[in-house]
């Protein structure tokens, strides 16, 4: 039976190839929507992957980098230290930052790191070197590609003149991307002498991490939170303004592509009414049938999944050329995710047909 | 009239009523008809069209169920058998040969006959064997990877019969398997179907309107109305002509005596006689 489901798919190339695409169609956004949901998930939370940190404390209320602003007394680190457990606590001194370059307005988010400590400074140097001294900065590669700053040039970034002497990867964060600058002069620049934005707190081996967050939360107008929470609230950023969008559109995806298989295997079904006719005249149980045009569905559903793949992949490619800022990041387990979206699609849309040949009177077949 | 044979039947359709609608709308397709068909017999079944003849293959085919009446095939009675039971009976004991041939386009003759002998429960290997030697035994040998598009009618009517016989089936019932054919063909066709009656046992029941193939036939029965009747051969009074008895193109009544003639010519021949020896009498013709 699923040589005829395949067999009637080949004969009508046409349709055949009106269902692929349709479902490929489909499939291609839907990949690329969870890609581009994946890339900012996962590259929002590389720089705060890539501190080491155990905890993040902030101002109270402020609890991630991108809702609030968080600014505590730098005082609060010498506490921070003083309690049991603590290896190390790093001020993490930045925010988002505008500047003119060009006559264009430029945005960034400006980090002031201690070179020497190595703690909060660029995830991965991919060209020129780190910041030794001020006057200096690290940018983005995708800042750099986007703005045409290289290795030697400069630009003043609020009254400082700043020279690129690095350009590095991880920290493109979706609408803008992370500048590094001496620690010290992200204090002038920031007006943040006496002022630390975050503090990261690494504890020492063997201590109970939990047990040092209560401690924090204890300080006045602090909370603490840990490494894996700190990074779900960053992502909520993502989760908050463009999961429903990206489910929406996905959910839209997922029904065109059902109409799709749904509607050119409905017009085959009733196209080929007689030669079903003669197969149940001949014998075959409506089981039998049933699962010719379930074959079919699924191999439109299966092809259709490969070529949107394919053609998921090719666009990614092309996009993340033209717009750097453009992050996709495709895991096996989605694209699983995306296969077994496709079957089912493929599963739900072969209903009308079957229903179709359900009514389907065998005795057509002595019909002229 | 009788239309019961002698022998294990085949096919038995006992007082079978078929009735479309309902109130006065309803038509009576066909009428209380008995009807055995042996083993090995070929049985023609001609008549008018709307007179009933596909209505009751397709009850002899268990396609569609009787309003009254049993029908039974090689013993089997239908009226007890679910729907799944029913084609499954189908699968292993009728053929079914029709008009337009009813191949599925997209696959090869081979492949055709091999759906059949697969949904039997054979192995693809097997069926493959199966339909290769079955098209090979009615002369397709050469055509076996050909798609009915690419085959003449009366290779697609042989592939059809290779397919009704895929399962070795008791009972091969067609429909009008001439009917698309030119003459040569339809006999060759129905020559095939004979051969396969008497040489392999099989019951053929045939509904035609094609006179040309009742050669073949064991038996003629008339359908008409919904009524099943024997044809009975009469001849021309004038020419000699045999001819049956529903389907004399003139007729005329002579003193409550029916008389049958091939054409006017023989009429008015007859009439003339007559009157040159009686001639009074008020003839009335058909």
């Amino acid at each position: 039976m699923s040589s005829i489901a395949l067999k009637n798919l080949w004969a009508e190339k046409t349709r055949f190839t009106i269902t692929v695409g349709g479902v490929a169609l489909a499939i291609t956004l839907i990949v690329v929507l969870i890609s581009l949901y994946q890339g900012w998930s996962t590259k929002i939370t590389a720089y705060i992957d890539a501190t080491g940190a155990d905890i993040w404390a902030s101002q109270k209320g402020s609890a991630d980098m991108f809702h609030g602003f968080s600014a505590m007394s730098s005082a609060t680190r010498d506490a921070i230290l003083r309690i049991p457990g603590v290896q190390r606590a790093q001020p993490f001194v930045g925010r988002q930052v505008a500047f003119d370059l060009s006559g264009k307005d430029v945005h960034t988010f400006l980090v002031g790191y201690d070179p020497a400590a190595g703690v909060g400074g660029p995830v991965r140097i991919v060209q020129g070197r780190g910041v030794t001294s001020p006057g200096e900065m690290v940018i983005d590669r995708v800042f750099a590609k986007n703005t045409g700053l290289g290795i030697g040039d400069t630009a003043a970034i609020l009254g400082h003149p700043l020279k690129v002497v690095g350009i590095a990867e991880g920290t493109n964060i979706f609408v803008y991307q992370y500048s590094f600058v001496d620690q010290g002069e992200a204090r002038d620049m920031l007006l943040s002498q006496t002022i630390d934005n975050y503090e990261i707190v690494k504890v020492a081996p063997g201590a109970d991490v939990q047990l040092v967050i209560s401690a924090i939360n204890v300080l006045p107008g602090v909370q603490a939170v840990s490494q894996d929470a700190f990074k779900e609230l960053n992502r909520s950023l993502i989760d908050d303004t463009f999961l429903p969008i990206i489910v929406v559109l996905a959910v839209i995806s997922l029904v065109v592509g059902t109409a799709v298989i749904a509607l050119t295997i409905f017009t085959s079904t009733i196209e080929k009414a007689r030669e079903y006719g003669v197969l149940k005249a001949v014998g075959a149980t409506n089981g039998r049938l049933y699962r010719i045009v379930l074959t079919q569905s699924l191999a439109s559903g299966l092809v259709g999944y490969a070529v949107g793949l394919l053609l998921a992949f090719g666009v990614m490619a092309l996009v993340e050329q033209a717009v750097p800022a453009f992050l996709t990041a495709t895991r096996l387990v989605d694209l699983a995710l995306v296969l077994a979206l496709a079957l089912g699609m493929a599963v739900v849309a072969s209903y009308m047909p079957v229903r179709r040949l359900i009514s389907i009177d065998p005795a057509i077949v002595f019909k002229q | 009239m009788d239309t019961k044979t002698i022998g294990s039947p085949a096919l038995s359709l006992q007082e079978v009523t078929k009735v479309f609608g309902q109130g006065p709308s309803a038509v009576r397709a066909v009428d209380a008809v008995d009807l055995e068909v042996s083993q090995g017999e070929v049985l023609l079944i001609q008549g008018p069209s709307g007179g009933g003849k596909t209505t009751l293959l397709t009850m002899a085919g268990g396609l569609l169920r009787p309003t009254q009446g049993d029908i039974s095939i090689t013993g089997v009675k239908l009226n007890g058998l679910s729907d799944k039971q029913v084609s499954h009976l189908r699968l292993m004991t009728i053929g079914f040969i029709f008009q337009s041939f009813n191949l599925l386009a997209a696959l090869t003759a081979q492949e055709n006959v091999e759906v059949v002998v697969r949904l039997a429960g054979a192995g693809k290997k097997e069926a493959r064997r199966t339909a290769a030697e079955l098209l090979a035994s009615l002369g397709l040998a050469r055509r076996l990877n050909h798609r009915p598009v690419n085959l003449s009618g009366g290779e697609k009517q042989r592939v059809s019969i290779a397919r009704a016989l895929a399962n070795n089936p008791a009972l091969i019932l067609a429909d009008e398997p001439t009917a698309n054919l030119d003459s040569a063909r339809g006999r060759e066709v129905m020559a095939l179907l004979r051969g396969i009656a008497k040489e392999q046992g099989r019951t053929v029941l045939c509904v035609s309107h094609d006179h040309r193939i009742r050669d073949i036939a064991d038996r003629v029965l008339w359908l008409e109305d919904g009524r099943l009747r024997q044809l009975q051969a009469v001849k021309d009074p004038v020419c000699g002509m045999s001819l049956d008895e529903s389907l004399a193109p003139v007729r005329l009544v002579l003193d409550r005596e029916t008389y049958y003639f091939c054409g006017v010519v023989c009429r008015a021949a007859f009439l003339e006689r007559r009157n040159a020896h009686e001639p009074a009498g008020v003839p009335s013709s058909s």
